[in-house]
């Protein structure tokens, strides 16, 4: 990438000029100019707005950002057979740019499609399938959906200036038991980086993909991304999404499922990373009998700063959502988690809950958990907890009447307190995390070296 | 292991649960210690395994010599002290097996080679202690009922293998099945050179565990001690004879709170 074509990325102009250069189909560029129209009549989230009221980013400035823009790339391979069978398909990006790219030569044949957003928007790559084309146009209506008003200027301008994404499409009744897993991977040479993630998923059609936001151990990255997932009718979607940059980064995402009538969805969010993080999860369930799990898991330590809200919609009679935030803070690091079951006036015997546990670790790392109802209808079942504590200094003289000194101890009551969620996330990404939360656990913070 | 404890005095919230307890234990014995509810028979055996809650106001506790009062509870663990507690705390997100393989590596100690054929082993002591080997995967303590609890608290015992152990009140709410098992995982490590102090309300478990020695606790001291038949002048008389015989110069204390 060359840095002198690096365009101030928040300017309308140079944004505008932007989408000019990326020859997309008229549809995506249209979405990108109503994007654009909402970000140059918003103004950035300030304290002022409630959900905001925590994290602070009046001192960004979002011009500095930029990023070559039109980073044409030659589409890699796509269809080719995954070796050992333990991913369905791999695409990983850095710095924006695809790297790889895999997908089950089985799968495609079934009409599964799975690659970089830009390759499925390119007329050119002369793909003409019936499935290539279903899965163009539930992208498209996914998008232009989203695309109607925005919530933020945060998410306007996402979705204007989108650099780079990923889809995946499975067709009706597929089923797919073999994960798919994304990597947003970014280096220092990168300042600003948006990337896309959407999946479709038709009736009755299952599948499993673990996405990763990563980077390098130095160098300020900026993410803006946004998760788009539909989940039709008896289909089933598990999305893990971890984050994991480091301590001069900041990431917003915001994720939103559209969840159809008995559909099934279970969202895992698993933070680490980061000097700032804006995390952000919808879930609508729109039609009757819709049942999703929101779970996460979040490790805030030296002076991060996390702040995590999920929202569970019900638009609709009988469906069941469940939310499950667990999380530590340590050393100076402040943690906030803000919840919320909004049960509309037709979704009646609705069954809610919403629990959220964090551990502080010491003093001096804070954490605020905020929980909330908005009910507008009867006969439903709506229930909210939420706990922020300190080690159980019972739990630690039993450990350590047994022999375990205090530090042991003390580890292994935050690992077991986390591992309740840890438990909920796809088996192949255990492992990994319970890894990092030791990691975190045991790293030693210097405040003067900050 | 020889315990010696003189005159230990301790309080809870200010308040004086022991008043002077003197006691002598060694590795090799069995004692019981009895009284009534109140009269300080938990006190001690939590002041004894370092319970952050009671503060020590007066006396020692001398394992082999050497007052153990400042050291922290894992140090007296590694010394061969342990307790089977009472009411033991539920330890969510800790497995059964995840735990006891970290203390029995510990209790293996440091320089040593880690513990081989851990499984094997625990597996034997589940069946020995009639213990599903589900139980393995459980959160430590978490959902078990009165009598699971008490069991794994012998299990664990029979893991880690102290020179000396206090088992309080382990028996009470055991039907009679868990009371002969809880009572079989104490015989077996008495074959060794192990050492237990069995804290109890009712003679009951003393059936099935003989006792070499019994103590009476009376508001806050060991009042009494004798071989085995004190134990039927208790049941004979029950704690109203202790009452007589030793209460009548502290009618005019306070109540004790705590529980034992």
């Amino acid at each position: 990438m060359n840095s002198t074509h690096t365009a101030v990325f928040s300017g309308t102009h140079q944004i505008d000029r932007y989408i000019e250069s990326l020859h997309e189909p008229q549809w995506m560029s249209t979405i990108r100019r109503r994007a654009l129209q909402a970000f140059c009549a918003m103004v950035w989230p300030t304290t002022e707005d409630e959900e905001w009221r925590r994290s602070d980013i009046s001192s960004y400035d979002f011009d500095s950002y930029g990023l070559a823009p039109a980073a044409v790339v030659q589409p890699p391979q796509i269809a080719g057979s995954v070796d050992g069978a333990e991913r369905s398909g791999v695409i990983r990006f850095r710095n924006g740019q695809c790297s790889e790219a895999s997908l089950d030569a089985g799968l495609a044949r079934q009409g599964v499609v799975f690659g970089p957003l830009s390759v499925l928007l390119d007329d050119g790559v002369g793909n003409n399938s019936a499935q290539h084309a279903a899965a163009v146009d539930a992208v498209r209506r996914l998008l232009e959906q989203r695309s109607q008003s925005f919530e933020n200027r945060i998410l306007a301008w996402h979705y204007a200036t989108w650099t780079h994404g990923v889809v995946l499409y499975v067709p009706r009744f597929v089923e797919v038991k073999v994960p798919f897993e994304v990597q947003f991977d970014n280096g220092a040479d990168q300042a600003l980086s948006a990337p896309q993630v959407i999946a479709v998923l038709e009736e009755g059609a299952r599948a499993t993909l673990l996405h990763s936001v990563t980077g390098d151990d130095e160098g300020e990255v900026l993410i803006n991304e946004a998760i788009d997932v539909d989940v039709a009718a008896a289909a089933y979607f598990d999305l893990f999404t971890h984050y994991d940059l480091n301590v001069d980064s900041t990431t917003f995402s915001n994720g939103r499922a559209d969840i159809g009538r008995d559909a099934g969805f279970h969202s895992f969010v698993s933070n680490f990373g980061g000097m700032f993080s804006k995390l952000r999860f919808d879930a609508d369930l729109n039609e009757t009998g819709g049942d999703i799990d929101l779970d996460g898991l979040y490790f805030a330590s030296r002076d991060q700063h996390m702040d995590l809200r999920t929202v569970q919609s019900h638009n609709a009679f009988n469906a069941n959502s469940r939310t499950f935030y667990k999380g530590a803070v340590k050393d100076e690091s402040h943690a906030i988690y803000q919840g919320l079951i909004r049960v509309a006036r037709n979704a009646s015997q609705t069954d809610a809950y919403l629990t959220n546990n964090t551990l502080l670790l010491n003093n001096g790392a804070r954490a605020d958990s905020i929980p909330g109802l908005n009910i507008n209808t009867d006969d439903v079942k709506c229930s909210h907890g939420s706990t922020t504590g300190k080690i159980d200094p019972l739990q630690l003289f039993y450990l350590q009447s047994r022999g375990l000194p205090s530090d042991v101890a003390r580890i292994m009551l935050v690992q077991g307190f986390l591992e309740e969620v840890i438990n909920r996330a796809p088996l192949q990404v255990r492992e990994r995390l319970r890894e990092l939360v030791e990691q975190r656990i045991l790293a030693q913070y210097d405040v003067d070296d900050e | 292991m020889n315990i010696t404890i003189n005159d230990l005095r301790a309080s809870i919230n200010g308040q004086e649960i022991l008043k002077g307890v003197d006691l002598e234990l060694n590795s090799g014995e069995v004692h019981a210690l009895m009284g009534p509810n109140g009269s300080g028979k938990s006190t001690l055996s939590n002041v004894i395994v370092g319970h952050p809650a009671f503060e020590v106001t007066g006396g020692e506790v001398l394992v082999d010599g050497v007052d153990i009062l400042e050291m922290e509870p894992h140090e007296r663990a590694r010394l061969g002290l342990f307790l089977a507690f009472q009411y033991p705390v539920e330890v969510p997100g800790v497995t059964v097996g995840r735990f006891l393989k970290r203390a029995v590596d510990i209790r293996a100690g440091e320089g040593e080679q880690k513990t081989k054929g851990f499984i094997k082993q625990l597996r034997e002591m589940m069946d020995y202690m009639q213990i599903d080997q589900q139980f393995i995967n459980r959160y430590l303590n978490e959902g078990f009922s009165g009598g699971e609890k008490k069991r794994m608290e012998i299990l664990q015992m029979l893991m880690l293998k102290p020179s000396f152990a206090i088992l309080d009140e382990t028996d009470s709410g055991l039907d009679i099945d868990a009371l002969q098992i809880v009572a079989k995982g104490v015989n077996r490590l008495r074959e060794g050179d192990f050492g237990a102090l069995v804290i109890t309300h009712y003679q009951r478990i003393l059936n099935h565990i003989r006792p070499d020695y019994v103590h009476i606790m009376y508001r806050g001291r060991v009042v009494t001690s004798g071989g085995g038949e004190l134990v039927d002048s208790l049941e004979a008389n029950g704690y109203d004879w202790i009452r007589e015989q030793y209460g009548i110069e502290e009618e005019n204390d306070v109540k004790p709170v705590a529980n034992g």
